[in-house]
């Protein structure tokens, strides 16, 4: 139609209203409230204005590790949760009949609730009676005091953290493989390429896009990583704070040292950080659209 | 119900996508609008629906000026290129959705459709998807949803494009036939000339927003305005000859086409068709460089001199490339052009 | 030669499959290991070396977990959130979508803009704030401060968005003509037609729903209130040692989704994979 009307934004009202009242007043009063010192959510008080919680912030060394540990978290957790789901990725994919069937199992991650198989998790990394030290005590290791020391609680995230993930991955690879045309394979067949030339030259780089969407998303997601760390540590971010990450940092300030200043400080570097990714994945993406 | 087009005009931007135009359209007509992409004919076509408001000038439906009443007003059905068909509706539920938009009890509405579905025979598919019917079963089906609310003017955009060639020719045969039953106002859009000459009761052809000539198909066919129609009508194309008149001798490159010609000396843009050469020994001398058979006809691609001419011959004519064969043209079978490539008459 | 292709094409196969198999076992342990642990008796959860499956399984635990602490509630709570928020982001994500893909209005493209950039607000950093504001409206404790802040989502918004512009403009032109008004169009035309991309968000909102934890642990803090996720962890603090009765707790939280996913995987999987190749 020609003519344009106001009437759009009827249909528009509902979603407008929930989203200025719970994503851009939200965002602009949290930066607000980061610039503010003492701030109480009881009585609107604070006593100064200016850059003292992000002072504040930047002094705490529990924020340095939340720092340090999420770097750790993505070197880790990133890289390797990729390469593995491409693996079964490709695997899934060469199977025929029972391609349905993988693609079902390796996805179950992606629909279960964190906090539940966290739980799981935690029993299974029981120092005494779990399991993974069973398997493990097999092969002649030790029993490791996975929960309980604060350098393997990092670990222990890191391991629950790829389990969750693949699924995500395999499925977003799994489609991308579909969209690879079979006849690019039939030609290397005809040419005799070898199996791995195969995956290194026509797989791999065919699927770089959704490698490249994956990488962003999961550093996404382990900027974000909380609910992980609250199931495996039973609300506590592991050994001597060991597995603190920034999120349940930023929540412990504020739900219980009642510091909304410096919380809302924390919540700006982390919209600022995942800002900056976002608009990376933005470039690449972009880029390989023209 | 008689259709007026006056003076109508569609800009966008600086572009005139329809420039001026007026047209005249009589009752239980089927008219073609014909022309290249980009000509205007469905900006034309969307006007006329409402969907398109004009920039300026006026419609008549009949006495009344419909410019300004919205499309669901205007009593016209309307025929989309892909269908538009609902794909999770049973063919009925097609069918029957306008009646039940205004209002109709369903019982009813279903009667009707019936009705319908008999004049374009699908009443057998009534319960069935659209996408479990053919290209040309579906056509039909938007055909019949939209002419169900008996509409004084039945509009189709490009109504034969998705079909492939042999349903084409049977199912622009059944539009006319249910054009003729139901006796409705038609006008359809396409840029295929062999499609509007062998339906339409007059055609119109459009080049850049610009009406060229509103004729008869034969009439227009024998008289194109101009060159740009006497180009856009007839398979094999007609052949743009420069040609030079002396005493009522017609002559290209010095080759006499056809003597005793009523035509003022001078020198001429003119078109010829394939099919107005006849073997004549003493004809112009061709060349033949290259032959197609098509069927009834042999089209032989010659040289007259320095132009290259198409000819249509019988195909039982025993010719090879290389050959010489010797031409004239039929009495009157020769469109002269002024030089702004307006026609001055057949010669 | 040609014997020795075959036989490393057979041990390629073979092991494609033992590495399928073994990640499979990798993730699946966790599912196995929650169901074995929770029918076991406490002493055949310190046996050493621990049993794959529990001699006699111990239906009771389940029994004895749902009375230890009012799951029944928690249950009930999480459902009543579950469908309120769904049924929500269904009703202003369809309305959004047909506004930003059928309709036309002034400033348009830049209110489409800005529901796309609200996606790169990373949701932990809202919560403090959106905390404040039920604290402000005095709605800590009730269904609606659980439900309203997640009625709406930009992202099922655009996902919805772009299946709705696949729908060929002249079906609304046709359904114009045949008098349909913008609002029945959207509700016999194009809802229909995307019925498997609503029901494949519909779905993808009840998993996220019955899984949130952090959001309805803020804001409830009677236990008439509590959803199954925060009532599991609660009651993990309270049961101690019991662990075949928090085994038992977590199954009750995971099994109704993993039955909605086996049945409607195909949902799921398409939803998140177009979702995820928007890229």
């Amino acid at each position: 139609m020609d003519k344009k009307s106001f009437k759009g934004y009827l249909y528009l009202l509902p979603s407008i209203i929930i989203m200025v009242c719970f994503t851009l007043y939200p965002l602009v009063r949290a930066i607000i409230m980061s610039f503010l010192g003492d701030y109480s959510i009881i009585n609107d008080s604070y006593n100064s204005i200016g850059f003292e919680n992000y002072k504040a912030l930047f002094s705490d060394p529990d924020f340095g590790k939340s720092l340090i540990n999420t770097a750790i978290y993505v070197v880790c957790v990133v890289p390797a949760s990729i390469i593995l789901s491409l693996l079964f990725a490709v695997l899934i994919n060469s199977c025929k009949k029972l391609k349905a069937l993988f693609q079902t199992i390796y996805f179950l991650p992606y629909v279960t609730s964190v906090i539940a198989i966290g739980i799981v998790w935690r029993w299974m990394f029981n120092s005494n009676y779990g399991l993974i030290n069973y398997v493990l005590s097999i092969f002649g290791v030790e029993p490791i005091q996975w929960l309980n020391l604060p350098e393997y609680a990092m670990p222990a995230l890191i391991i629950f953290a790829i389990w969750k993930s693949m699924a995500f991955n395999i499925l977003i690879f799994l489609a991308g493989l579909q969209t690879i045309p079979e006849d690019l394979y039939r030609a290397a067949r005809i040419d005799s390429t070898p199996r791995l030339r195969v995956f290194t030259r026509i797989t791999v780089p065919s699927l770089a896009p959704m490698i490249v969407y994956s990488s962003v998303i999961g550093m996404i997601g382990a900027f974000k990583v909380y609910n992980e760390v609250f199931s495996l540590f039973q609300g506590k971010a592991g050994p001597a704070n060991s597995a603190m990450t920034i999120v349940y940092y930023i929540y412990d300030k504020f739900y219980n040292s009642y510091k909304y200043g410096v919380a809302a400080a924390g919540s700006v570097v982390l919209f600022l950080i995942i800002l900056a990714l976002t608009q990376i994945q933005l470039k690449v993406t972009g880029g390989r659209k023209k | 119900m008689d259709i007026r087009i006056e003076n109508l005009t569609k800009t966008y931007g600086n572009l005139n996508a329809v420039d001026h135009m007026n047209l005249s359209i009589n009752d239980g007509e089927l008219v073609g609008l014909l022309g290249p992409s980009g000509c205007g004919k469905s900006t034309t076509l969307f006007m006329l629906s409402g969907l398109t408001t004009p920039t300026e000038g006026k419609i008549y439906f009949g006495d009344k000026d419909v410019t300004s009443i919205p499309p669901e007003d205007r009593e016209i059905g309307l025929v989309f290129q892909n269908y538009a068909l609902y794909p999770h509706m049973t063919v009925e539920d097609n069918i029957t959705f306008p009646l039940i938009n205004r209002g109709m009890k369903k019982a009813q509405a279903r009667e009707e459709a019936f009705e319908i579905a008999k004049v374009v025979k699908i009443e057998q598919y009534m319960k069935r998807r659209p996408s479990e019917l053919s290209g040309g079963q579906q056509q039909r089906v938007a055909i019949a949803r939209a002419l169900v609310k008996k509409p004084q003017v039945l509009l189709l955009d490009e109504p034969l494009s998705n079909l492939d060639a042999k349903l084409r020719v049977a199912t622009r045969e059944e539009i006319r036939r249910i054009q003729q039953e139901v006796k409705i106002t038609t006008i359809f859009v396409t840029h295929d000339q062999e499609e509007a000459m062998s339906i339409s009761d007059r055609i119109a052809v459009m080049k850049e927003g610009v009406l060229q000539q509103y004729e008869v198909p034969q009439t227009m066919y024998l008289n194109p305005a101009n060159t740009f129609v006497a180009n856009f009508l007839g398979m094999p194309e007609i052949n743009n000859i420069e040609i030079d008149v002396k005493g009522g001798v017609i002559s290209a490159d010095g080759n006499i086409l056809r003597k005793g010609a009523s035509l003022a000396d001078g020198h001429y843009k003119a078109g010829i068709r394939p099919e107005s050469f006849y073997v004549d020994e003493n004809g112009a001398a061709l060349e033949v460089s290259n032959i197609r058979m098509t069927g009834r006809d042999l089209l032989l691609f010659t040289k007259l001199g320095s132009t290259d001419v198409r000819v249509l011959v019988h195909s039982y004519m025993q010719i090879g490339v290389g050959d010489k064969l010797g031409v004239s043209v039929r009495d009157e079978h020769i469109l002269v052009f002024d030089d702004k490539e307006v026609l001055i008459g057949r010669f | 030669m040609k014997s020795n292709r075959k036989i490393a094409n057979i041990i390629a196969e073979v092991l494609k499959y033992v590495i399928l198999i073994a990640g499979s076992v990798f993730t699946i342990l966790p599912f196995v290991w929650m169901i074995s642990s929770s029918l076991k008796t406490p002493a055949e959860l310190v046996q050493v070396p621990p049993a794959l499956f529990p001699e006699v399984p111990q239906w009771l635990n389940y029994k004895s977990a749902w009375e230890a602490a009012p799951f029944a509630r928690y249950l009930v709570n999480t459902i009543i959130v579950t469908i309120c928020t769904t049924a929500g982001v269904l009703v202003t994500t369809v309305l959004s979508a047909f506004a930003f893909s059928r309709l036309n209005f002034p400033g348009k493209k830049t209110v489409f803009s800005l529901f796309l950039a609200t996606l790169m607000i990373p949701g932990e950093m809202l919560i403090i704030t959106n905390y404040e504001t039920i604290i402000k409206l005095k709605w800590i404790d009730s269904y609606r401060a659980m439900i309203v802040p997640w009625i709406s989502s930009a992202f099922y918004i655009y996902l919805l968005t772009r299946f709705f512009m696949q729908v060929p403009e002249s079906l609304y032109l046709a359904a114009k003509v045949d008098k349909c008004s913008d609002f029945k169009y959207m509700i016999k035309i194009m809802v229909p037609m995307n019925k498997q991309a609503i029901f494949s968000i519909a779905i993808l909102n009840i998993i996220s729903s019955w899984n949130a934890f952090l959001w309805p642990l803020l804001v409830t803090n009677s236990q008439e209130m509590r959803v199954l996720s925060n009532g599991l962890v609660r009651f993990q603090t309270e049961a101690g040692s019991s662990t075949e009765l928090i085994m038992a707790a977590s199954c009750i939280l995971v099994m109704p989704i993993i039955i909605i996913y086996l049945f409607l995987r195909k949902y799921i999987i398409e939803g998140v994979t177009r979702s995820g190749l928007k890229g």
